[in-house]
């Protein structure tokens, strides 16, 4: 199979309120997806249902050969899933008592079982890249949001995942802050990991991603190219939404 | 008839009540093991699964919380050995020190189940998701990130208990342990209660001092724990 992940019919529900509506989606190694729709439609939920965070109540997970069924998954299942993965929060969720370089080494050293010393040696470059060399021995509540969520990509990245899932990874930043965080997921785009990104940022997603989705309802309305997603849509919703978004950073 | 006060020999008996001081802190210090340990496992009775379990863990805090710690005394000191005595156990010999160390722990277990309760819920679930995210087995998460910082929110709580706990560690006198107070009232009789006044005020005092001491540590713990990691306001 040449699919890095792999998502079959996923339903999703909260109590009454069917969130997603037998979602398919197929991911190439190397691919940058980027999701886009309304507040409501379910991007984050489908996010959170690829890592186990939100269990599908029905459909199966797949991510680089290793399949969970949604209706018959157990603990070690989901584990191993989630050491495949990696996420960004919108609230970086950077551990709070810990400082910059221990949140970056604790997967390593609690999770991949690596020694102390390599765990800091290899923290400390990937905080480097990230632009944070000088903030290792801070504590999250120290830093700017931007500093935070550069913290929480290298958290993400140092754990080496077969797919990085950003889930609005710029919308909690005030607006002179988005630039630094997008300027680094674009970075990591580059390196050729698989990404799955849920944002409202067109401008990034045109650059960046190597296909676009529209997500309303619960469904996957339209896909492509960045391109002729964003700027020649077929669907009459997908044209509605964008052209709402860009009225709104228009006005703005 | 008048009554001449003594207050110069103040300081001369709050030496000598405080030789009851090693006494009322192993009480003290009993009770809180006791009542931490316990309290942690009530704590995870009313969050755990199972419903059987988390009402009966409930319905333990409300009767530890609404009864009186005086009327829980006499029921474990009077009511039990007598109880016991029927199923041909006599612990009517123990040590006194023992009921006021059970009554204590029992009546503060609510409280610290309680505390530990709302610390852990306190805890913003992102940080949980984080943990997973990372690939770390719910054990491993409350280890590590969870419960250091659940124990940052409990500590004033924490502080507070103690200092509560510590007070109660007086109610020893009703039956007869000779801690701070049970000093002081044996002074008091041996005097034939000319110097009630001056015995209480002192042991009034070794109190109050204590609890400032409890008071103080509890906000240095506080803070040297929770150092850079709180929010700056705003």
């Amino acid at each position: 199979m040449d699919y890095m992940v792999k998502l079959e019919n996923i339903q999703k529900s909260f109590g009454d309120n069917h969130i997603l509506k037998g979602v398919e989606l197929n991911i190439k190694k190397g691919e940058v997806v980027v999701i886009l729709g309304p507040s409501g439609s379910g991007k984050t939920t489908l996010l959170r249902t690829i890592n186990f965070l939100d269990a599908a109540d029905e459909g199966s997970v797949c991510v680089n050969d290793f399949k969970v069924d949604a209706k018959k998954h157990n603990k070690a299942q989901v584990i191993e899933l989630r050491r495949k993965t990696a996420m960004v929060f919108q609230n970086y969720n950077l551990f709070a008592n810990k400082t910059i370089l221990e949140n970056v080494m604790e997967g390593l050293v609690t999770v991949k079982k690596f020694k102390k010393s390599d765990a800091e040696e290899m923290s400390r470059r990937i905080l480097a890249k990230v632009g944070l060399s000088e903030r290792c021995d801070f504590y999250p509540a120290q830093l700017s949001g931007g500093q935070q969520q550069r913290a929480g990509i290298a958290r993400a990245l140092i754990l080496d995942p077969d797919v990085i899932l950003f889930d609005e990874p710029t919308s909690a930043l005030d607006p002179e802050l988005v630039g630094e965080v997008l300027s680094t997921i674009k970075n990591v785009a580059q390196t050729g990991i698989t990404m799955i990104v849920v944002t409202h940022e067109i401008a990034f997603a045109r650059e960046v991603a190597t296909r676009v989705i529209f997500m309303e309802g619960g469904k996957v309305v339209e896909q492509g190219p960045p391109e002729a997603l964003l700027v020649h849509p077929k669907e009459p919703r997908t044209q509605q939404f964008l052209s709402r978004i860009t009225g709104i950073s228009e006005s703005a | 008839m008048n009554y001449t006060y003594d207050f110069a020999s103040i300081p001369g008996l709050i030496l000598k009540i405080l030789h009851a001081f090693p006494l009322t802190m192993g009480i003290l210090l009993c009770a809180l093991a006791i009542s931490l340990t316990l309290g942690a496992a009530v704590a995870a009775g009313t969050m755990g699964r199972n419903r059987f379990l988390q009402s009966l863990c409930k319905g333990y805090i409300s009767f530890m919380r609404g009864i009186p710690t005086l009327v829980l005394i006499f029921l474990l000191y009077l009511g039990m050995p007598q109880a016991l005595k029927q199923l041909g156990i006599d612990i009517g010999s123990w040590n006194k020190a023992v009921f006021i160390i059970a009554t204590l722990s029992l009546n503060a277990s609510a409280n610290m189940a309680e505390m530990m309760r709302a610390s852990y819920l306190a805890v913003d679930k992102g940080q949980r998701e984080a943990a997973y995210s990372v690939g770390m087995k719910p054990f491993t998460a409350f280890r590590r990130i969870i419960f250091p910082q659940a124990l940052g929110i409990a500590i004033p709580t924490l502080g507070n208990n103690i200092i509560l706990l510590f007070k109660e560690t007086s109610l020893g006198f009703t039956i007869g342990v000779i801690d701070i107070l049970g000093r002081a009232r044996a002074i008091s009789a041996a005097s034939f209660g000319a110097n009630k006044l001056e015995v209480y005020i002192a042991s009034g005092i070794i109190y109050w001092i204590i609890c400032i001491v409890l008071e103080q540590a509890s906000r240095l713990a506080e803070r040297a724990y929770t150092k850079g990691r709180k929010k700056a306001a705003g």
